[in-house]
């Protein structure tokens, strides 16, 4: 009987530390990984269309824009530096929790030979969220059991390599930095991540001159690691009938990844795979839609986004057999899912302090938009002029005699008026002001916002939600 | 291996749950086995440095043993013996000699020699080894027993594999205790079954000993790292808190690693001796050494400084065999002029400190001092910690001449208020773990303090209900795995001790 008692006691312990260990990983886990992610593994419904590759894709395709336009249930299991390798051993993982129809796969290769980009920790915020499973630890069996193996500074990884499926040993001085956000429960975290479901808009404009790509010198060479992990993909999606979808999103890359991305015509040939190269489509303006031309590593911004989230939706719904999942009652979450993705997008919209961030965010068919110009200048000031012509709007004829911009974000269709103080008639309905001590803007009788002077800052932009009329942001810049 | 590692948590239950479950006979056997598997995870060909000792020493020992039964006169079976343990000192210590001290020989010839004008490296060289884990612990171990044999303290021991485990015994193997075959030979002979409440202390021993090494020894290693990495930038004050720090950092690094080989010792069911006994609480100097190291000191007393002569051949022989032992004591902890000196320092205190007692007694006399007061015996340990620590300069330095750039830097910059405005954060530990670190520092003395005054903690845990224990151990466990300083975030560091 003692002896019994003992080994419960002891049962009993060993659970306890179990439990706790495991409660006080979660807590010191960083979220980055499952504030991407953790909705797809709690998902019930369906997921029809998986996106994959590096940040280019994490940050141009949005799953709720495809959900509102076309129905099409999908996650955005892109991340930061992942190379084809470790996309391979993504969708291995993800393909224990969902069945897809469709996967989107960018073969636009930015490390080209390498198993994993230059820093150890994207690994970490692509697989984190992963739970402890065979294929995980086969993951790591494959990608890392390499002795050799250094990230970009260096340091060997094979002595962290088991930290990808017990990451206490990666986090645990997080303690001296614990915030609000790591008590969350994984309820929370799931939540949050089920608005953007994997993807994230990029604020900021950088204006590339040249569309060529970069010459790093003579030495091309096919890369076999890439093409060897894409060969294996290609297997597996044959294997459990799954239709891959190759897309290039490298706007600008070396001529390594250039000779890849080129040579995917021929497997995709030889397979009978879709191939889009993005970088061979007028999809984007050069202008106002990329984020960023550093070296090698160019990414759209939300503007961007908007308009290839828009072309490869079409593309999805009119190429594959997708379900338009709209009026299914499994999914009805996906509209409180996709609620929150507006008001994430709105939020977005109105952190934004300068006029050219703002203005990528208002390129979005969900507003309308009231421009009070108080000093046409701005319109030309620091390539403002390129963003205002991105979402419609005609700058050389806004900038004479006219002090009020209506614009329809849908259609991109601007009405321009002189505006003084009279009521005016719009497309989007009456426009009238008071100017009695305070200045009150109103939109069929109703009060949009009142300021005490009319004349403050060179511009004022209020948006409207299209669908309900409710005013989402005024702003003014000076 | 090191105990703070992936692998030995993965190896010792496996050799704990193997051992418990086999047939008593085999149980040494497979111990041996685990041992030379333990030894061989960090250099598979040094394990034959240990198999010879094993086999000079086992062997000497039934030398010593047929020439006690063989009838021989006792002068000639006198010096019969003294051949077999001079024999068998020789044959250990050459091995010792030449991975560990044949360069620190060389260097110091070679400096002689340059007095003449001869270079002594045109003839030899400096060899190019790596010097075996532990080969100062097991070595000395293995001496120890030729002379309990020919003290005639135990019988030789006949079956090789049980003193050969006894020689590689894994918890002891690489940093001590450096344990006395009287001790752990008979428990290697009679294995004891599982006892649950043997196993829970020594599970809490462990933790005890992993709290101290990879929550403090190797959180105060970042700080005095830092520090003594950049004297042009942390002199002064800097240099004076590490250099305290370095002391708390060596004392946890050493007995955690001593606490975690007694309790997984006690796990498996063998009694090791306690190494260290609160040994900052000391009084005096002295005093410091009979609680620091104690197997080591105890060595050094029982097989050199008694066949030296002791105290027994008056007060000047007495101070020379102390102050012999201390030099010795130096280079055993290594193979350079700092740790002699550091070892000399420590001989030469207890030297003046005798010498000077009378003086000392007489002033105490003339104040009135009361010897038992709290604040006396606080000026007594604070003044023992000041000159034990000074010492340590002279230990942690590559060279003396490192070491006196540190007291260079020490003294020569004033920047006392680097401990009121906050840059003593900017050390490699931020604000969070230089608190945890100090809060760690005064546990231990806590503990130690118990200790000294014969409280156990682990009969107090004990004594709990079994939940509060169940909590104690988890709450532990967790603590030493958030605050422990291991994983991708730091190199695990090496115990100090094993360079020796």
């Amino acid at each position: 009987m003692d002896k019994i008692k003992k080994v419960i006691s002891a049962i009993v312990l060993l659970t306890l530390v179990t439990v706790s260990l495991n409660k006080v990983s979660s807590i010191l886990q960083l979220k980055e990984s499952d504030n991407r992610y953790a909705a797809y593994f709690a998902e019930d419904a369906r997921i029809d269309v998986l996106f994959l590759g590096s940040s280019h894709v994490r940050y141009t395709f949005f799953p709720m824009e495809l959900w509102n336009d076309y129905g099409i249930s999908s996650f955005n299991l892109a991340g930061n530096g992942n190379t084809i390798p470790v996309c391979y051993w993504t969708l291995v993982n993800a393909l224990d929790y969902q069945m897809p129809k469709v996967v989107v796969m960018d073969v636009f290769d930015m490390w080209p030979g390498r198993i994993f980009g230059e820093v150890w920790g994207q690994v970490h915020e692509t697989f984190d969220a992963f739970p402890l499973s065979i294929n995980k630890y086969r993951m790591v069996k494959d990608l890392f059991d390499d002795k050799e193996l250094k990230d970009g500074k260096g340091n060997y990884i094979y002595d962290k390599r088991w930290e990808l499926l017990w990451d206490l040993g990666e986090y645990h001085t997080r303690w001296v930095s614990l915030e609000k956000e790591d008590f969350y429960g994984q309820a929370k975290l799931e939540e949050g991540s089920a608005v953007w479901k994997g993807a994230y808009p990029l604020a900021g404009v950088a204006k590339r001159n040249e569309y060529v790509y970069l010459n790093k010198g003579e030495e091309i060479y096919y890369d076999e690691i890439s093409a060897d992990y894409l060969m294996r993909m290609i297997l597996l999606c044959k294997e459990r009938d799954i239709t891959l979808l190759l897309i290039n999103t490298g706007y600008d890359c070396s001529d390594e990844a250039k000779y890849f991305a080129d040579s995917v015509y021929d497997i995709s040939e030889e397979y009978n795979i879709p191939y889009i190269d993005f970088t061979k489509e007028n999809l984007i303006n050069f202008e106002s839609d990329l984020y960023d031309t550093s070296d090698n590593n160019i990414h759209v911004n939300f503007s961007g986004a908007e308009k290839l989230t828009s072309y490869i939706g079409a593309y999805l719904s009119e190429h594959f057999q997708l379900q338009d999942h709209r009026e299914d009652d499994n999914y009805v979450r996906w509209w409180d899912d996709y609620h929150r993705f507006t008001e994430s997008k709105k939020e977005h919209l109105r952190l934004q302090g300068s006029i050219i961030n703002y203005l990528i965010f208002l390129a979005d068919e969900d507003y309308q938009t009231i421009f009070e110009i108080n000093h046409s200048d701005i319109l030309h000031e620091d390539g403002n002029a390129a963003m205002f012509q991105n979402i419609g709007i005609d700058v050389e004829r806004a900038f004479h005699n006219c002090n009020l911009i209506v614009l329809d974000n849908e259609s991109g269709n601007a009405e321009y008026f002189y505006f003084d103080d009279s009521e005016i008639s719009t497309g989007i309905g009456e426009i009238s002001c008071i100017d009695k001590g305070a200045f009150s803007l109103y939109l069929d009788k109703k009060e949009l916002y009142e300021i005490e002077n009319k004349d403050e800052g060179k511009i004022r932009i209020t948006v409207l939600d299209k669908n309900t009329g409710e005013v989402v942001d005024m702003h003014i810049f000076q | 291996m090191l105990f703070n590692s992936a692998e030995f948590l993965i190896f010792f239950p496996i050799v704990t749950l193997v051992y418990f479950i086999m047939p008593r006979k085999i149980k040494p056997y497979w111990l041996l086995a685990a041992s030379y598997y333990f030894y061989m995870c960090w250099n598979a060909e040094y394990i034959f440095l240990i198999l010879y000792a094993t086999i000079v020493t086992y062997v000497s020992g039934l030398l010593i043993e047929k020439v006690k039964s063989g009838g021989y006169q006792k002068n000639k079976e006198k010096n019969l013996k003294n051949i077999i343990v001079a024999g068998g000192f020789a044959l250990n210590l050459i091995v010792l000699f030449y991975f560990k001290y044949f360069n620190f020989g060389l260097a110091i010839l070679t400096k002689l020699f340059s007095l003449i004008k001869l270079d002594l490296y045109l003839y030899v060289s400096p060899i190019d080894v790596v010097l075996p884990v532990g080969i100062s612990f097991f070595t000395f171990q293995a001496l120890s027993y030729i002379m309990d044999v020919y003290r005639d303290e135990i019988c030789a021991e006949k079956n090789f594999f049980q003193y050969a485990l006894f020689v590689s015994f894994f918890p002891q193997l690489v940093a001590g205790p450096i344990e006395r075959s009287k001790n752990l030979l008979k428990q290697i002979s009679t294995p004891r079954p599982f006892e649950f409440e043997r196993a829970r202390d020594g599970l809490l021993l462990m933790l005890w000993g992993y709290f101290l090494k990879v929550v403090l020894a190797d959180r105060i290693a970042i700080f005095v790292d830092s520090v003594y990495g950049d004297l042009t930038t942390f002199a002064g004050c800097y240099i004076v808190v590490a250099t305290v720090l370095f002391a708390f950092q060596i004392y946890c690094d050493f007995a955690g690693y001593s606490v975690i080989a007694m309790g997984t010792a006690e796990i498996l069911g063998f009694e090791l001796m306690d190494n260290f006994e609160s040994p900052y609480l000391a009084g005096s100097v002295s005093d410091f050494w009979r609680r620091w190291h104690i197997s080591l000191t105890s060595w050094f007393k029982d097989y050199l400084y008694i066949p030296l002569g002791g105290s027994r051949k008056g007060k000047v022989r007495k101070y020379i065999n102390k102050l012999i032992v201390f030099l010795v004591s130096g280079l055993w902890h290594g193979a350079s002029m700092s740790f002699v000196v550091w070892g000399g320092l420590n001989g030469l205190y207890q030297i003046i400190g005798e010498i000077l007692q009378p003086v000392r007694y007489k002033a105490g006399t003339l104040l009135k001092l009361d010897k038992e007061s709290l604040g006396h015996k606080l000026i007594r340990i604070l003044t023992t910690f000041i000159l034990v620590d000074f010492s340590w300069i002279f230990f942690r330095a590559e060279s003396m001449a490192d070491a006196v750039k540190v007291i260079k830097a020490m003294f020569t910059t004033k920047n006392a208020w680097i401990l009121f405005e906050g840059s003593i954060y900017y050390c490699g530990l931020d604000q969070k773990n230089f608190w945890l670190m100090i809060y760690g520092i005064i546990l231990l003395m806590i503990v130690d303090f118990c200790k000294s005054k014969h409280i156990a903690i682990r009969e107090v845990i004990a004594k709990q209900y079994v939940w509060i224990r169940w909590l104690i151990i988890d709450a532990a466990i967790i603590a030493l795995f958030v605050f422990g300083i291991w994983g991708s975030t730091y190199d695990a560091a090496n115990f100090i001790y094993f360079q020796f």
